[in-house]
């Protein structure tokens, strides 16, 4: 690791003053020397909340208490850097909260450190249960991401780059400890990290760019379940007249994993009308896992079909996956008005288990762009896409063999770019697809799509804007028989009359629709699954400035849907500003949660919240 | 601790041989709080100072007339970005930029990049809101409850999504790729990368999407259908047709069990299937 470092610490050195790339330009010195920017600072107050607490933890999970909202600090250039920034958001207490350095020299290096805290509580069932009952997953983690990146020279033609990444979780919850015949809710915890580190070069000329990179890392993943009292499970009924139970029992996972890749990419123009780009990636992941369970109680051995009053185990394994993946692609231009680009990808990945997963696919394209006239570019082109697989089948099924699936698809590909007067754009795309293999009953092999947005600036005061998607289509009956129709559209308008009123109203209406049939498990009846959504989404957002630094936002979304789960989510918010000095500001900001559902009543909540707080500020002097 | 000395000193070393070039005099009379803004900016180093962008520069000082200065920002998109590609066409952001809808729709550089502006990484709600300015359709989305926290600032939407276009092996072309290659999705739910044991098929084929609707979804755990349930069983459908299990035409068709869906405790899979993205230990997910 240290000869890479050396290695890469010299080739900026040896090369970074040959490339012909321009002169960098001292920056200027800013008037004042003292940081500027702002920092927010505020006490949040939950006044009311009503309904589901579990509900609303797991949506919004805000809480009270004093904060630092927001917080962006420039610091004035120096001898080590010309950009020194670092942004804060959310500290004291929030659940999602973090902070960004920026650290940059023109021509000499570029740094970027950010770190993330994430709070994940879901303590909701996952399916349309009145009851409530079985909801035996539920998380309360703490996730941390952290990131630093280093690419020195950036501009020049030689540019070697590190970075590391860490990403960890660790926390409890409930998860189910799974036995034959039956299920018992046990306590989780949970402790995985992903540890990463990268190096590469950039090589960039005038007529083509190479990065070449690697990256090392390594993960471990320890999670333990625990029932330390008596515990009859989610079975309600008696197996063979005897009722199943656990009266103790621990599940303990250690699993580490490292992985390498190896990447490069690359562009090239090698003449005015040829453009090239490439890239290649090779990555070995391997992962070794060991798992002990010891549990007294009562079970039931179904491969046996007897009784037992205590089970205990030990397994240890390893999994490969190499995968390869490598895209080309080629622009031609052969007439001014003319553009031609091939491109073709594969990507293949090979899992060495005891039951492989084989899965290779392929994606070849052709488009010609023709700009018919100055306002209007006409593209079509043909995509197809194929590819193969080999994958476990059922435990019921294991004389058969792995499970063969094909995937062929052919489509027509289409679009135009229309201007048809200043400050209007309309952009449409179409695809067309027949296939005739699928991995899975609801993968789609024949559907149609279609994307049209517009945007209209009528002048400096108004700006609309309008989109429509429909994607819509069926599968044959070797397939399945899945239908399946996604249509939305909505329009936008933004009013700004001045620097000082700003409006922006936008609504979107969507439907989505899913039939397909399967049979019972029990009784090999045939059910059909039709799953409906109809929404309606809104957002309105004004903001006024209405005397010097005295602000009044104001605004929200709603969202209201109906069918297999209707669901009415409502989020206004309004905020007032008032200047107390030149650097000192005073705000108070209220928002609303308003969550229901129609046959999930029992999980809805309300919440109003208010916060009070100052934002400091301080600017450039001039 | 030798490593990060030797580093610095180098660093200085590279630093000490900035020269000066003062290539604003020309424009910085009038546009001072521009030129002042822009001497942080990566392109304050362009080689024709303003001129590297604007053309006829110097003829518009002369005159003031604005129409004799070129602007990349007002002009076609296609003429715009010929301006930016005159410096950026091979950088490493092209490299997938001939599949991404960006670059098919010929929006310019300038719709989300804003030339002037210092180089401060945007707040994550700014950049989101940058883009919904166009994507409407995905505000909408993220406007219901059970979603990733774009709304709250943790996440941007460049997190998944590059907007330059990625060449990428799965459907969705924007999407950012990870650590070893993997879907974007691995960078943060990490537990989920494997490789496993036993896998899960749909999770490799076709990635998080078939199953979870990552904008936003009505169900708590982010599926696609209101419950477990259907979810699995739409699938896993028992025996569609005796030709369609012989020829195998697609997977995961044959009965996982002979469950009775009208007891609760099997209409949600996952409270025996605990390890549905891959398990280390057994082959029907159990553990």
């Amino acid at each position: 690791m240290r000869k890479l470092l050396w290695l890469f610490l010299f080739i900026p050195i040896a090369f970074g003053q040959q490339g012909s790339a321009p002169q960098p330009t001292k920056a200027e010195p800013t008037a004042d020397a003292l940081p500027t920017g702002s920092v927010e600072l505020g006490y949040r107050f939950i006044p009311t909340l009503n309904g589901s607490i579990p509900t609303y933890r797991s949506i919004v999970n805000l809480g009270e208490g004093p904060r630092i909202l927001a917080g962006e600090i420039n610091f004035p250039g120096g001898k080590f850097y010309d950009t020194l920034f670092l942004r804060l958001n959310n500290w004291g207490g929030d659940p999602y909260n973090s902070f960004c350095l920026l650290a940059e020299k023109h021509h000499v290096y570029r740094s970027t450190i950010s770190y993330r805290n994430s709070a994940y509580f879901n303590a909701l069932p996952s399916f349309a249960n009145p009851l409530g009952a079985f909801n035996q997953r539920s998380y309360d983690q703490k996730q941390r991401f952290f990131d630093a990146d280093l690419d020195l020279l950036p501009g020049r033609r030689f540019s070697p780059f590190v970075g590391v990444g860490h990403q960890a979780a660790r926390g409890s919850g409930v998860s189910p400890m799974v036995f034959d015949g039956n299920s018992y809710a046990a306590v989780s915890h949970v402790d995985y990290a992903y540890t990463t580190a990268r190096a590469g070069l950039r090589w960039t000329a005038e007529r083509f760019h190479i990065t070449l990179e690697h990256t090392e890392g390594k993960f471990h993943d320890d999670q333990t379940l625990k029932i330390d009292s008596r515990n009859a499970g989610d079975r309600l009924r008696t197996y063979l007249g005897q009722t199943l139970f656990v009266s103790n029992g621990q599940d303990g996972y250690g699993i580490q994993g490292r992985n390498g890749t190896t990447g490069v990419h690359a562009t090239a123009s090698p003449t005015n009308w040829l453009d090239l780009s490439g890239q290649y990636f090779y990555a070995q992941t391997n992962t070794k896992a060991s798992f002990a369970e010891n549990a007294s109680g009562l079970f039931i051995l179904l491969d046996q079909l007897r009784f037992t009053s205590g089970i205990h185990s030990f397994l240890q394994n390893e999994s490969n996956q190499p995968r390869t993946t490598a895209n080309f692609a080629a622009e031609l231009r052969p007439f001014s008005k003319l553009r031609i680009i091939e491109s073709i990808s594969t990507d293949r990945l090979h899992n060495d288990a005891t039951i492989p997963v084989i899965w290779h696919y392929n994606e070849q394209r052709l488009e010609a762009f023709l700009d018919v006239t100055k306002w209007f570019t006409l593209r079509v082109g043909h995509k197809y896409t194929w590819g193969e697989s080999y994958t476990p089948p059922s435990q019921l099924d294991v004389a058969t063999g792995l499970e063969r699936a094909r995937l062929r698809r052919q489509s027509f590909i289409g679009g135009a770019v229309v201007r048809p007067v200043k400050n209007l754009t309309i952009n449409a795309d179409v695809e067309v697809a027949s296939g005739d293999r699928a991995w899975f009953r609801t993968t789609l092999t024949d559907f149609d799509s279609t994307r049209l947005r517009a945007r209209y600036q009528l002048n400096t005061h108004w700006i609309a804007a309008a989109h429509f998607l429909r994607v819509s289509g069926g599968n044959p009956s070797w397939a399945g028989n899945y239908s399946y129709s996604n249509t939305a559209g909505g329009a936008s308008v933004q009013w700004t009359p001045s620097a000082k009123w700003m409006a922006l109203a936008e609504y979107t209406r969507g439907s989505l629709l899913t039939d397909i049939l399967y049979r019972n498990p029990e009784n090999f009846g045939t059910i059909r699954s039709l799953y409906r959504d109809d929404s309606h989404a809104a957002t309105l957002l004004v903001d006024a400035n209405v005397h010097a630094r005295f602000k009044l936002s104001a605004g929200g979304t709603l969202l209201k849907t109906r069918g297999s789960r209707s669901t009415a989510y409502y989020q206004p918010q309004g905020r007032i500003t008032v200047p107390l000095r030149k650097s000192c500001e005073l705000f108070g900001e209220w928002r609303y949660y308003g969550f229901g559902e129609f046959f999930l009543y029992p999980e809805s909540f309300q919440s109003h919240q208010l916060t009070l707080g100052l934002r400091l500020m301080r600017s450039t002097a001039k | 601790m030798r490593v990060v000395k030797t580093i610095a000193v180098l660093l200085l070393a590279i630093g000490a041989q900035a020269a000066t070039d003062p290539k604003w005099e020309t424009c910085a009379p009038c546009h001072e709080d521009l030129v002042t803004a822009f001497s942080r900016n990566q392109h304050a180093t362009a080689k024709n100072g303003c001129d590297s962008c604007h053309s006829n520069a110097a003829k518009h000082a002369e005159t003031a007339d604005p129409a004799l200065v070129g602007n990349p920002k007002k002009a076609a998109p296609k003429a715009g970005e010929a301006t930016c590609l005159a410096c950026h066409k091979n950088h490493p952001s092209r490299v997938g930029q001939v599949r991404s809808g960006h670059g098919r729709g010929q929006v310019a550089c300038t719709s989300c990049h804003s030339v002037h502006a210092p180089p401060v990484p945007q707040t994550a709600s700014s950049r989101n809101q940058q883009c919904f300015a166009c994507h409407a359709e995905t505000r909408a989305q993220f406007a219901r409850p059970f979603s990733h926290k774009l709304t709250q600032g943790q996440l941007n939407c460049t997190d998944c999504h590059n907007p330059h276009g990625s060449f990428n092996g799965r459907a969705l072309a924007s999407a950012q790729r990870h650590g070893s290659n993997e879907p974007g999705c691995l960078k943060c739910h990490i537990d989920k990368r494997g490789p496993f044991r036993f896998e899960h098929a749909p999770v490799r084929l076709e990635g998080c999407a078939s199953c979870h609707e990552p904008h936003g979804s009505a169900n708590p755990r982010m599926l696609v259908r209101q419950d477990v349930a259907t979810q699995c069983l739409e699938c896993h459908a028992n025996l569609p047709g005796a030709a369609l299990a012989a020829t195998r035409q697609v997977q995961g068709v044959l009965p996982p069990a002979f469950h009775d869906l009208r007891d609760p405790f099997y209409r949600n899979c996952t409270v025996c299937h605990t390890k549905i993205h891959g398990s280390h230990v057994n082959r029907a997910f159990l553990k």
